[in-house]
């Protein structure tokens, strides 16, 4: 596996670990109705925080495991562009979708954390859609 | 010729070449020139254009 998918793979895993049990507690708020959201913008911040650092470590370990590789230096060449290029379009049509439907449930009058939230889940998904996107296309080509 | 060794000459990384060789991915022209100019080749004798079945 190439040090850009593996890159794609551990952004990945850690946005949905992290932002998994970051919205499981908002889901466990919101059932007891008593959700404070001073808890959980600390609580956001401190996913965002946790994410890049698991990043962070992971890669430079991947980057230690692949150093053989010749691509862990390399730039990107005119395939990986193309990839990055195609999967950051599926995520701003994520983006487009989830600030529509923000736009909706504010109309309709839907309380103010969960609209917040719909703001944090917007780009999470994104960002989840667009490293799924690049792994799959690193897998089937394109 | 390794892999790794025709990406070095054609600036793109090995997975690059093996998407190629595999049909995963058709490289831009500048690159399939290049491709061609390192086997000495003409561009046609390198890669070949099989066209997909029209759908019904």
């Amino acid at each position: 596996m190439s040090f850009r998918e593996t890159s794609a793979w551990i952004s990945l895993a850690s946005l949905i670990l992290v932002f998994g049990f970051y919205f499981y507690e908002v889901g466990v708020a919101l059932r007891a109705a008593q959700p404070d959201p001073g808890d959980f913008l600390g609580q956001y911040i401190g996913s965002v925080v946790l994410v890049v650092i698991v990043q962070v470590v992971l890669s430079i370990i991947a980057a230690i495991v692949l150093r053989k590789s010749q691509d862990v230096r390399a730039a990107r060449d005119e395939r990986e562009r193309l990839i990055e290029l195609k999967s950051n379009r599926f995520a701003f049509y994520i983006l487009q979708i989830g600030i529509v439907l923000t736009v909706i449930a504010i109309d309709v009058g839907v309380e103010p954390f969960v609209i917040g939230n719909c703001l944090v889940l917007t780009p999470v998904v994104g960002e989840i859609v667009r490293f799924g996107g690049q792994i799959v296309y690193y897998r089937l080509g394109l | 010729m390794t892999q790794q060794d025709l990406a070095d000459r054609i600036g793109v990384t090995r997975q690059t070449v093996n998407a190629i060789e595999q049909a995963k991915y058709s490289p831009s022209l500048e690159v399939a020139f290049r491709i061609a100019a390192v086997f000495g080749l003409p561009l046609e004798r390198v890669f070949q254009y099989e066209a997909k079945p029209a759908r019904k």
